[in-house]
């Protein structure tokens, strides 16, 4: 029987649940919820079944050792102590690593003796064992084994020796030993004995193993005067386990139905789940169609009796193309899900009280931004707890409530998302960014800045690859990452911050990268297009109001001094003739805006961009390229590239 | 012929670390250095990779079981045996929580040391 098919869709649910399990126990973290424990309870059976239907022992028994401890909670035998609940991350933590692993090496890491021995113990009594069929029976008949080669459920006994000081630490060594052979059933004494010292000199639990493993495992283990392992049940008991009956072994085999148990949920709508290899290559095929379709209008457009039917065909490919871009949409919740238990656990190691609020988790965006926003994301909020977030004495000292609020909120605007990190915290440093700026030789020591103008320097290279930014209590650190990551999208970022009282992070997206809004210019005889979402806006210009200061050719525009770039030295060469009357696109990015000359505007259009592999240094500055509709191929331009030799020279404009 | 295994001692009294030197040289085991203190033996772990460490539990600064904690971290396979006196067993216990092989009990009975090593070597 082979699974590995449905292991993609494994993985994807295992992720989901686990998701679940992480967001009930940071509910139950705060308060006493029965919903989350009914949910963490849920989740984690669901976990359990998948991964034992799938073979993936290490999974399954941690989740069953996991609801085991639930049932208990659930049925108020035990107290769920915050020991407990950090223990139950820790699990968690696990079974997170083990699909990690499934994902990346198609395996289970195996399973390391550590903490998580300290799970078995007084959730496992026999009554509690439910059948888990997890290992097919095995191909070769069992006569022809050696007894003690076969595995079953076999029951230890032992004594430990006279002369034995420290009886609880053997046991301990003991009880490890043997709980990693296989799943042990009501060990006496329990793990909570033994670990409180609550021991004698015997010890005896369930085990289902090889027996031969356990006389391996027993030899190797010091202090012990004698043991005995006998079969633990007669067949037709628990033996049943080991060999099901034929019709039980059928359900177990078909591999349909155990998948589609553990996806159900009750509540969402009916959904497919589809690769989303087939849902670029579907909007690659829609855009194609687009394409066509514009070939065949142009085409049309002298026959009368096809109007009717192009204009249905228009519509149609429309519609095709909107739901298959809403398709690629998935809400920010997905990531945003993340971060509540990451600054848990960051704010812990700080020592500080932080509460994470959510908004907006709904709005979507295209799946390839979501995945490419996540480390910015993660950077920002670590420097908000880090740097942001005084510590508990301090904020009280400021009037202010020792726990720290950061806010997350994500919302569209038109065809743009914004994604806002507010923190009420120290606020930037602008004395020591200046400091930094100047020592780094971003800034002129006398140059006189605006607060908004520092705050913009901590998006900066310069300022922070040095070593001693750390220093800056404000931030600084790699967040020069962040913004080329986030302008690599067509997204940019900004900042707000007013002292001791907080900073605000903007970040803006574009809904989606696979179709934008395009300017298409005419130059040295070719077609080029813009993004429109950089445009500020389009003029008019003459040769004669050129002037080159220094180097750089300018124009005084409203009063303003616009630096301009000749689209054709870009793409042909250098030295081209220019005409007396150029247009002008001015293109805004971050706080810099400069204008580019071109033959002649042709108009606006949606399109479609196609990535294209480059080989050669020139094309560095193209985004990508599109079709039009008589088949032509277009370059788009790439204004990060384009207006990357001023951002470089911003400070030194600025001073 | 096998190769001796390496063995890392760290304990912070001198007539301690010489005792053991001696049991397990005469068993035949190399023994590649010795520490008095937590940085130390981290440092020579780092130096040697021993095949074992035999830590004490009791020592001034970092404690054995801290020690164990970041050997464990620095090298999850980390065979460590810890060397406790009686009265320490809630320690022991969360020594082996951790990750030790196993322990030994002061004051050392020769051969129980050798297979307690030896043990835990498997």
């Amino acid at each position: 029987m082979d699974y590995k098919e449905y292991l993609p869709v494994f993985i994807e649910e295992s992720k989901e649940n686990i998701q679940v399990m992480t967001d009930s126990l940071m509910r139950l973290e705060q308060q006493e919820d029965r919903e989350a424990i009914n949910e963490l309870f849920r989740a984690t059976h669901t976990l359990k079944g998948m991964s034992a239907t799938m073979g993936y022992a290490v999974i399954s028994d941690l989740a069953h050792e996991l609801e085991n401890y639930l049932h208990q909670i659930r049925s108020q035998e035990l107290d769920l102590t915050p020991q407990l609940i950090s223990i139950f991350f820790q699990a968690v933590d696990e079974i997170d690593r083990q699909i990690k692993a499934l994902e990346e090496t198609g395996s289970c890491r195996t399973r390391e003796l550590s903490w998580l021995e300290s799970l078995c113990g007084p959730g496992e009594t026999s009554a509690s064992l439910e059948p888990i069929p997890i290992e097919p029976p095995p191909e070769i008949e069992p006569e022809k084994l050696a007894d003690s080669e076969i595995e079953d459920f076999f029951r230890v006994t032992l004594r430990l020796s006279n002369d034995c000081m420290l009886r609880a630490a053997r046991l301990l060594t003991i009880y490890r030993q043997l709980a990693r052979l296989g799943e042990m059933v009501d060990p006496q004494p329990t793990l909570d004995d033994i670990v409180s010292s609550r021991v004698g000199d015997t010890f005896t639990c369930i085990i289902n193993c090889r027996s031969v493993e356990i006389q391996d495992a027993l030899n190797n283990c010091m202090e012990i005067e004698e043991y005995q392992v006998t079969r633990a049940q007669a067949k037709g008991n628990l033996g049943d386990l080991a060999e099901p009956e034929p019709g039980l072994t059928q359900s177990h085999e078909s591999p349909g139905e155990p998948i589609v148990a553990a996806g159900y949920k009750g509540k969402t709508s009916p959904s497919v789940r589809v690769d989303t290899e087939k849902l670029d290559h579907l909007l690659n095929l829609v855009s194609e169609l687009v394409i066509n379709k514009t070939t065949i209008q142009q085409a049309a457009s002298g026959y009368s009796g096809l109007a009717d039917g192009v204009e249905h065909l228009h519509r149609l490919t429309g519609d095709l193309q909107t739901i298959v871009m809403k398709m690629r949409m998935i809400p920010v919740e997905t990531v945003f899900n993340r971060f509540p238990r990451m600054v848990r656990d960051i704010a812990r190691s700080l020592n500080k009280q932080v509460s994470l609020s959510i908004a907006g988790a709904e709005t979507e965006l295209d799946r390839t931004i979501i995945e490419d926003i996540v480390d910015p994301l993660l950077h920002i909020l670590r420097n908000a707890i880090d740097h942001g977030i005084e510590a508990p004495e301090m904020r009280k000292k400021r009037d202010k409530s020792p726990q720290g609020q950061i806010t997350l909120k994500a919302y569209q605007t038109g065809n743009q998302v914004v994604i806002e990190i507010s923190d009420d915290g120290e606020g930037l440093a602008f004395p020591k960014i200046r400091q930094q700026a100047v020592a780094a030789g971003l800034i002129a020591h006398n140059a006189e800045l605006s607060e908004r103008d520092l705050a913009g320097l901590i998006f900066a290279t310069g300022l922070s690859t040095s070593d001693n930014v750390s220093d800056i209590s404000g931030r600084g650190v790699g967040l020069d990452v962040a913004r080329r990551a986030i302008e690599a999208m067509g997204g940019s970022i900004q900042v707000v911050s007013r002292r001791q009282q907080g900073t605000t992070f903007r970040i803006l997206l574009p809904l989606t990268l696979a179709i934008i809004q395009g300017l298409l210019v005419e130059c040295a005889g070719e077609i080029y297009v813009f993004p429109l979402s950089y445009i500020r806006e389009t003029e008019v210009v003459y040769r004669r109001d050129l002037q080159v200061v220094g180097h750089q050719e300018i124009v005084v525009f409203r009063g303003r001094v616009l630096p301009v770039l000749r689209l054709s030295q870009i793409v042909t060469s250098p030295g081209q003739p220019v005409n007396d009357e150029m247009s002008m696109v001015i293109l805004r990015h971050g706080d810099r805006e400069v204008g580019i000359l071109v033959d002649d505007l042709l108009g606006q259009q949606e399109i479609v961009i196609k990535n294209v592999s480059w080989g050669s240094d020139f094309f560095r500055s193209f985004l990508g390229a599109t079709i039009m509709g008589d088949g032509r191929v277009v370059l788009i331009l790439d204004v990060n590239t384009l207006l990357a030799p001023f951002r470089e020279k911003e400070g030194g404009l600025v001073g | 012929m096998f190769r001796k295994k390496r063995i890392l001692i760290v304990d912070d009294a001198t007539f301690m670390r010489m005792m053991i030197r001696d049991i397990l040289t005469k068993n035949n085991f190399e023994v590649v250095g010795e520490a008095a203190n937590g940085e130390e033996a981290i440092a020579k772990y780092k130096e040697f990779k021993p095949d074992l460490v035999t830590l004490d539990i009791t020592m001034p600064g970092m404690d054995g079981v801290t020690v164990l904690k970041k050997l464990r971290e620095h090298d999850p396979s980390a065979r460590v045996v810890m060397c406790s006196a009686m009265g320490q067993q809630a320690m022991v216990v969360e020594a082996i929580q951790y990750g030790a092989r196993d322990f030994i009990n002061k004051p050392f009975h020769p051969q129980k040391v050798v297979d307690t090593l030896r043990k835990a070597l498997q």
